[in-house]
């Protein structure tokens, strides 16, 4: 922050008034009335704050946060600080997102709870009304990701098309806004993203012939400021990469989190698969689906884009979130976004102007099996058509879904959970109807031969190189999110029930939380308050996994484990 | 397509002239009034007047032929007239429907049945008179929704209600209904319609007359209630008594005298507002359908299209298969509830055969496609029970479900 100088009496003024702020805020620090407000300035410097401000702590999502009070040393000795059971036998998967002493963590079915940071003391809850849609267009459990901070407001994002703003003190709404009807294809479980005063939302409904887009509203007043289609109509640039008509149900669904550059003044968003699933149905390259676009905040216009699948037959969203990070690669110095894409590949790619740097393969992979001139290629005799079964690798479910990764500019690694799986595809007859799944195919996860007994793993990846530097192996799948700390610790969650604490750098586990009450599938994030770190996680087995999991989801060691959202928070 | 369905609306079965004449009884006439029936009012006026005209009195009893859930059967009207009544009033009946063995109909005191409203002064009450694109409304579930295909010309509007079907009139948003006319009789008498016109439809099963039906409690009574109404009818007060709701026709020489009902097998509901089991009869409908179809239903009742069987095996299957995401109670749980309003909303109009579509190849998602036809066949009809569709003697088959064009609602409120 530039100090202001008090040159005018207007100034004058305004410099007191802070000043008085600021002085009230040092009186009672944990007083839970006092609420510092998001501004820009905190959003852009997030990564440095003692809160936990925006889904992926920072603009770049990283996950990585800078804090050494629990570090490698003394990590054995966590505790549990305290604990919130919700009652939801469904897949719980928001982080605590963290402003002050307040705390906000969100439940499936669109709900919020606002507890003190401290002590987890219940400060409000908000239960969003669904009583407009029967869920029918939620492909993937009743999820919800987290909130997004700015100002003195709260947002979330629902299963129902809901923007909702709400007073971060008292939880009142303040305004709402309805994005689309519930039940013919979209939905929303994505944290929204605050950039420049405009909250930046994407829709899921990939699944259901919805066709995706990326849109921005203004944070104060919920009025939209621009919508960016991320299917092009035929009269768009990548208009001509579908048949006619095809863009209105292609898919292309924005249905996590993206990433902001302040230096390149960039919006960088995954996009999702095209619909149906079976391409025949649409030859082409299918822009923007499976792709990485960087858009204008300020318009929403698309200044270029990568596609990590062309024409993706699959089911190989390319939503993943897309980290910032600076490289070094063959010599060479990039300003590059790196993402472990549902195909299998680990991608580095120049984000100043969308080009590939590298591409590594981080679990069996032969969908897509080599790149030329920066572009992939895809194995045509792994396609499946109606009536031809195929069996390819990675299954649809990836071989990373929407658990973040995390990025450490200590070690210079990044943590991928990642799932060992391929699946048998088969192509069937299909015809859109608003509302009902829009697939065409008919599949089945199964194991992958290269990775007998093992489902999952944990692995660090060189970002320099995109090679792995270290690998846990799990024999359950590993569907919970990555924290780093400068600590040099990984902090993740296991689907039988305990938060690890990795050595960032060796991967060996220096602590496992006691076990909790059930699978892990959440995000852990960390804050400070008063110079006390935490570390929270959901426990609450769910998501995609057991739905749509074929093999994994009738593993009986999968089938059984128990349901539950459980919310920990540890401390020293 | 409309073959199919006309034989058990149109069949003329058996006329059994009751030969014995019996005398004017002292005792007060019985008789029983649904009071769901939209002409429940204009019955128990005409009971009045006819007990009046036999120097008698009227004892009404009531009851609901909605039925509740199941829908009322036929078999019900066997116990009314057994037991309850000497007559039960106001039953519209197409040609000569089948009625249980010891249900028996009054010679017709009136004619009613399905009409076309319209504020067009040139409309014809001949569907092929009307001009290309007309955009036609009619109500959910209701015999009109069967001629569409025989005019492929008109353009057809499906809603909920009566009502809303007038109201879409009303509105402009179609060009003319086709409802019931007992049932629209009612809604037209506003200021508002005064300058509607209702023309008698001409189609297959849009021509009714409404009966008395009588068992043996009525038997020896029913030459005089027929004497009764040939009276009314002579002096005008039957034409005053029905309104709007229906005609009093020209006597009874043009007509076979009272009818007896050979039995059926199948258990089959009847209606005081006829409707059909669907909305949409091509030919591609199955045979289930045809079934269903056939059957004249009791308010929006949904048509029996499995066995008990069926439901019960899907049941089994479901809680194995299905039941961790739906929910044990198919109310939902990480996958959508597929039972509810919202799972078989109208205004998305699924037919079974699209529900089945998903529920055949995309379920379950972590295998689709991969049960058996019967196991899905079976799973339908549990969910399909669980939405109101009552079981019955028909035998859902894959083939018929996985073409069945009747829509996807809600029953079971």
């Amino acid at each position: 922050m530039k100090p202001v100088s008090p040159s005018s009496p207007a100034r004058q003024r305004a410099l007191s008034l802070s000043l008085a702020v600021l002085a009230c805020l040092a009186a009672g620090a944990t007083h839970a009335a006092d609420y510092p407000p998001v501004t820009d300035a905190r959003l852009v410097a997030a990564g440095s704050d003692d809160g936990w401000l925006m889904y992926r702590r920072d603009y770049a999502s990283t996950g990585y946060a800078p804090f050494k009070d629990i570090n490698t040393g003394n990590v054995a000795s966590l505790k549990l600080a305290y604990e919130l059971k919700t009652g939801l036998d469904v897949g719980h998967e928001s982080p605590p997102v963290v402003n002050g002493n307040y705390l906000y963590v969100t439940t499936p079915r669109s709900k919020i709870y606002a507890l003190d940071a401290t002590t987890g003391k219940e400060l409000w809850k908000y239960e969003h009304d669904l009583s407009d849609t029967g869920l029918k267009t939620v492909c993937c459990d009743v999820v919800n990701r987290g909130v997004a901070l700015y100002e003195d407001k709260v947002y979330i994002a629902t299963l129902n098309n809901d923007l909702v703003a709400l007073d971060a003190k008292t939880g009142k709404i303040a305004w709402k806004k309805k994005l689309e009807k519930p039940d013919l294809g979209y939905a929303m479980t994505l944290a929204p993203l605050v950039v420049k005063g405009k909250v930046v939302v994407g829709v899921s409904g990939g699944e259901y012939g919805a066709r995706g887009y990326v849109a921005a509203f203004d944070a104060k007043t919920g009025k939209q400021a621009w919508k960016q289609h991320t299917v092009p109509a035929p009269n768009e640039p990548g208009g001509d990469t579908w048949p006619k008509g095809a863009y209105k149900n292609g898919g292309g669904a924005a249905w996590l989190t993206g990433s902001y550059d302040p230096d390149t003044d960039t919006l960088l968003w995954g996009v999702g698969n095209p619909g149906p699933w079976l391409a025949t149905m649409r030859p082409g390259d299918n822009l923007y689906t499976d792709s990485v676009i960087a858009l204008n905040p300020g318009d929403g216009k698309i200044k270029w884009h990568y596609q990590y699948t062309p024409n993706d037959t699959w089911d190989y969203d390319g939503t993943n979130e897309p980290v910032l990070t600076d490289i070094n690669h063959g010599g060479k110095a990039y300003k590059a976004l790196v993402s472990a894409s549902r195909n299998g590949w680990f991608y580095a790619i120049d984000r100043t102007n969308g080009k590939l740097i590298y591409a590594e393969k981080f679990t069996t992979a032969t969908s897509v099996k080599g790149f030329e001139n920066g572009k992939p290629v895809t194995d045509d005799t792994l396609r499946p058509t109606i009536d031809k079964e195929v069996f390819t690798c990675p299954s649809f479910l990836g071989g990373k879904n929407w658990w973040p990764i995390a990025v450490s500019p200590d070690t210079h690694y990044a943590y991928v959970p990642t799932l060992h799986s391929c699946m048998t595809i088969k192509g069937v007859p299909v015809s859109y109807k608003a509302g009902l799944p829009y697939l065409g195919a008919q599949f089945k996860v199964m194991r992958d031969p290269a990775f007998k007994n093992q489902w999952g793993s944990v692995q660090a990846i060189d970002l320099n190189t995109g090679k792995q530097a270290w690998t846990f192996p799990s024999e359950l799948p590993w569907n919970s999110g990555m924290l780093a700390t400068a600590g040099g610790l990984l902090f993740s969650g296991s689907a039988d029930g305990y938060l690890h604490a990795f050595d960032a750098k060796t991967g060996k586990v220096l602590w496992k939380s006691p076990q909790t009450s059930s699978g892990i599938i959440g995000v852990p994030s960390t804050w400070r308050v008063n110079g006390k770190q935490f570390v929270g996680i959901w426990a609450g087995w769910g998501g995609a996994s057991p739905i749509w999991g074929g093999e994994m989801a009738e593993d009986p060691r999968v089938k059984n484990i128990p349901l539950g959202g459980h919310l920990y928070v540890f401390s020293l | 397509m409309t073959i199919r369905i006309l034989p058990r609306l149109a069949a003329v079965l058996a006329a059994a002239v009751l030969a014995h004449g019996g005398g004017a009884v002292a005792a007060p006439i019985s008789v029983c009034i649904d009071d769901a029936s939209p002409t429940a009012a204009l019955d128990a006026k005409l009971a009045n007047a006819i007990a009046t005209a036999e120097g008698t009195t009227a004892r009404v009893e009531h009851y609901d032929g909605t039925g509740g859930e199941r829908g009322y059967r036929l078999r019900n009207y066997l116990e009314l007239v057994g037991e309850t009544c000497d007559f039960v009033l106001g039953f519209p009946i197409a040609g000569q429907d089948g009625l249980p063995a010891g249900v028996r109909a009054t010679r017709p005191y009136a004619k009613t049945g399905f009409v076309l409203v319209t504020r067009d002064a040139k409309a014809s009450s001949k569907l092929d008179a009307l001009p290309a694109r007309t955009r036609v409304g009619v109500a959910f579930n209701t015999t009109p929704n069967l001629w569409f295909d025989r005019h492929p010309q008109l353009v057809r509007s499906i809603f909920e209600t009566d009502a809303e079907t007038l109201a879409a009139l009303d509105a402009g948003d179609v060009d003319a209904v086709m409802l019931w006319r007992p049932s629209v009789a009612p809604l037209l008498a506003d200021a508002r319609h005064a300058d509607v016109r209702v023309l008698p439809l001409d189609e297959p099963g849009a021509r009714f007359d409404l009966v008395a039906l009588y068992g043996t409690r009525g038997e020896a009574q029913v030459d005089a209630f027929d004497r009764a109404v040939e009276r009314l009818r002579g002096d005008g007060e039957l034409a005053r008594i029905l309104g709007a709701h229906a005609d009093a026709g020209l006597g009874v020489e043009a007509r076979a005298a009272r009818l007896a009902f050979a039995r059926r097998t199948a258990p089959t509901a009847t209606a005081t507002t006829p409707r059909v089991a669907t909305s949409d009869a091509d030919a591609a409908a199955c045979a289930d359908d045809a079934k269903a179809k056939a059957k004249p239903k009791k308010g929006k009742g949904p048509p029996e299209l499995f066995t008990t069987q069926q439901a019960e095996l899907g049941k089994k299957t479901y809680d194995d298969k299905c039941a961790f995401c739906h929910a044990p109670d198919l109310n939902g749980r990480a996958g959508p509830a597929l039972r509810g309003k919202f799972f078989a909303s109208p205004s998305h109009n699924y037919k079974l055969k699209d529900i089945f579509k998903i529920v055949a190849e995309n379920m379950p998602a972590t295998a689709p496609g991969s049960l058996t036809h019967d196991e899905y066949v079976q799973i339908m009809a549990y969910i399909l029970l669980n939405n109101g569709y009552p079981a019955g003697d028909a035998t859902m088959t894959f083939d018929g479900i996985s073409a069945s064009k009747v829509p996807l609602r809600f029953y079971a409120e």
